[in-house]
């Protein structure tokens, strides 16, 4: 099987802009409450989010929606760090694909024409066109997906990215994962009481639903061939994927978690690794009663308790569509530094969520394989599983 | 480089053509669902409900060769909650987010739609949203032959849906479903099914605004993609707006087999494309390529294979 580099690396959260900032964040583990949404008509119960500043987006691209921005911010990082320019004499020939996941992609545009009070003037246009503008970076595009999958969207843009390299459809694909605030979103989650008026706390007995953070996770991904032939460094591998569908109810998990145990196993038999030789997992660990609790007993299904577990939206917030993209990235540096981050502190573990949750100090990383699970409404689920550069 | 599938069956869940503009007053749920548990769901969702049966009906025995965890469904969409997420932000902007239906609030995902087709029928393997402007739909053919390709599934519903936009006036409103059914080759060949004809989907996404090398390098880009799904062998069908984008792609695909023919506009989402995908399926003159393209830069080309001397089953609209 042809084995799928990650070769670049870019995100930008509520932490800052670049992997140093999300390393850093990561290693010091601080609580941080979401804020007041900059919208005056967010007229909602709890109108928080942890945002991305716009001192930490780049000036030129101020013109854009924000997911855009934040999409674009990751997406040139991620190019850097893989020694491209794309179009470039590093890429001459070689067929470049996209593959985009955002929920509600640019939302707020449509959300800002109905603040003024109107409809759009001239043209209808999708709230979901953000790959557009990642395309204007990247040159014409041989192949380009955007998935939708709410809150699990960029981790299935990844595995679909290394799909396409082991495909052959690609030589060097963008594996990008964005969302930003939208009012509509943040109101549809208030008014089904999932909304945690205090922050985002995963596995956390006194949770009271999610939180919702800003970001956006990108990744260069090509083959380890055309990898080596043009010099890359590569960061880890995407070993793995497994895909599957509760097809049980449009929002809460199936109590039993078969369909997410399976997506685990999935990932796991498709790598060839033995379950016992994972060495951190970062749980989709949204910080909604069932969904912890069930992803809880899935991992001890799968793993037993004793895999350490990172718990990313504790200090990020839930980033939707980009969450599991940022995980990704996560995951890669973990992997490069053989550390387990400190987890943000809890208050009081959930007893029925009997996972580890290593806090208040690093924990090394015992075997080179991570797994990423990312799941949606819908019952849609995703896992991941990236290994060291060494394989 | 684009892997083929057959296309056992077909559902149209669409307003007729010569009806009045989109407006859902051409659908009755209680008529096509039933009267219990579809009427709180957006009408995007219904009608990919009621494709989806139609195209599981018209596919006959599909089922019988395929776990349930194999068994996955692929839709695009543009604007399937548009029109929902228009009337939730008005509610929230004017009163308050605890005005919101409760029975709705679960949609502000647009994936939930899909989901409830993959509920519906049980289906357990993958459930993907995919939304690319204008080319979702076909995206979803390019995304099952993927998904068959990599072992994640062996049969697959793949389609589009749309509700019509807030802002008709600003766009060309477009309504209702359509649902394929598609098997690997192998497989379809193993029951002894022959479908509608064989489909490989191409995408593609263009920057705006190309001039020189860049243009030229946009050209050598389509002309391949085109070439690779043998445009010079058959008659080119082309939905084509009038966007540089769709300027370039009319000039950069070969067409060997006489001109382009239209195909017509492409409207405001993902569904035109693949009615038209659905109405060569079941032309006598089926074997083409349809090409699509829009002012964001996305482009779609499919290449459709037609079985010889099939015949359209069951596959009506609503």
């Amino acid at each position: 099987m042809t084995g799928v580099a990650i070769t670049g690396l870019g995100v930008v959260t509520c932490h800052g802009s670049g992997t140093r900032a999300l390393w850093d964040a990561m290693m010091a583990a601080p609580v941080t409450d979401p804020g007041p949404v900059p919208d005056p008509y967010a007229n909602m119960d709890v109108p928080v989010v942890q945002g991305v500043s716009d001192a930490d987006l780049p000036a030129e691209s101020q013109a854009l929606a924000k997911t855009s921005r934040l999409a674009l911010t990751a997406v040139d990082e991620a190019i850097a760090d893989a020694g491209l320019p794309l179009g470039g004499p590093a890429t001459a020939g070689s067929r470049i694909g996209l593959a985009l996941g955002t929920c509600m992609g640019d939302a707020s545009l449509h959300e800002q024409w109905r603040s003024d009070g109107g409809k759009p003037v001239a043209r209808f246009t999708s709230a979901l066109g953000v790959a557009s503008e990642v395309a204007e970076r990247l040159g014409p595009l041989s192949v380009t997906t955007t998935i939708s999958n709410a809150c699990a969207a960029g981790g299935f843009a990844l595995g679909a990215a290394a799909d396409l390299i082991r495909s052959g459809e690609a030589d060097v694909v963008l594996a990008v994962g964005a969302d930003a605030y939208s009012r509509v979103m943040l109101a549809c989650f208030n008014r089904m009481g999932a909304v945690d008026p205090v922050r985002c706390r995963p596995f956390d007995l006194h949770r009271r639903g999610t939180s919702f953070g800003e970001a956006a996770g990108a990744m260069v991904v090509e083959s380890a061939e055309h990898a080596r032939a043009r010099g890359a460094t590569v960061h880890a591998l995407v070993e793995g994927s497994g895909w599957t569908c509760d097809a049980h109810h449009l929002t809460a998990p199936e109590p039993e978690g078969t369909q997410i145990v399976r997506a685990m196993r999935a990932a796991l038999d498709s790598t060839g690794a033995d379950r016992d030789r994972i060495g951190c997992v970062l749980p989709h660990g949204t910080g909604t009663q069932l969904n912890d609790v069930v992803e809880s007993r899935a991992l001890n299904e799968v793993f037993g308790a004793e895999v350490p577990l990172y718990s990313l939206k504790a200090l990020i917030g839930h980033t939707g569509g980009a969450a599991a993209s940022v995980a990704a990235v996560a995951a890669a540096l973990i992997l490069r530094h053989g550390t387990v981050p400190p987890n943000v502190p809890i208050v009081e573990q959930d007893p029925e969520c009997r996972v580890w949750l290593p806090q208040g100090r690093t924990t090394p990383l015992g075997f080179d394989r991570i797994m990423v699970n990312g799941y949606a409404f819908g019952g849609n689920n995703v896992s991941l599983v990236l290994a060291g550069a060494g394989g | 480089m684009s892997s083929q599938v057959v296309v056992t069956g077909i559902g149209v869940c669409a307003p007729p053509a010569e009806g009045p503009a989109a407006d859902g007053a051409w659908f009755d749920v209680r008529t096509q669902l039933g009267r219990r548990g579809y009427k709180y769901l957006p009408a995007a969702c219904q009608y990919l409900l009621v494709a989806g049966r139609h195209a599981l009906d018209d596919a006959v025995d599909c089922l019988d060769g395929a776990a349930e965890e194999d068994r996955g469904v692929v839709v695009g969409t543009n604007n399937g909650v548009a029109a929902l997420h228009d009337e939730q932000d008005r509610t929230v902007i004017a009163e308050h987010a605890n005005e919101l239906s409760p029975v709705t609030a679960p949609f502000g995902a647009v994936n939930v739609l899909t989901s409830r087709l993959s509920m519906e029928h049980g289906f357990k393997g993958i459930s993907l949203t995919l939304t690319s402007p204008l080319v979702a739909g076909l995206e979803s053919v390019q995304v099952g032959a993927r998904a068959f390709a990599a072992g994640r599934s062996t049969l697959l519903l793949a389609g589009a849906m749309e509700q019509a936009v807030p802002a008709p006036e600003a766009a060309a409103p477009e309504e209702g479903a359509v649902v394929l059914v598609l098997e690997p080759p192998e497989q379809a060949e193993a029951r002894g099914a022959t479908g509608y004809g064989r489909c490989a989907v191409r995408t593609l996404l263009l920057p705006h605004g190309l001039t020189g090398t860049a243009r030229e390098r946009a050209e050598a880009v389509l002309r391949e993609a085109a070439l690779s799904l043998g445009a010079d062998q058959v008659p080119v069908y082309a939905l084509l707006d009038d966007s540089p984008v769709s300027e370039l792609v009319a000039g950069a695909v070969p067409a060997a087999v006489g001109p382009i023919r239209d195909a017509g506009p492409p409207a405001a989402g993902s569904l035109t494309p693949m009615l038209r995908l659905a109405d060569r399926l079941r032309a006598d003159d089926g074997d083409s390529l349809l090409v699509t393209a829009a002012g964001t830069g996305n482009v779609a080309m499919v290449r459709i294979w037609r079985t010889a001397g099939s015949t359209p089953r069951r596959s009506a609209g609503c």
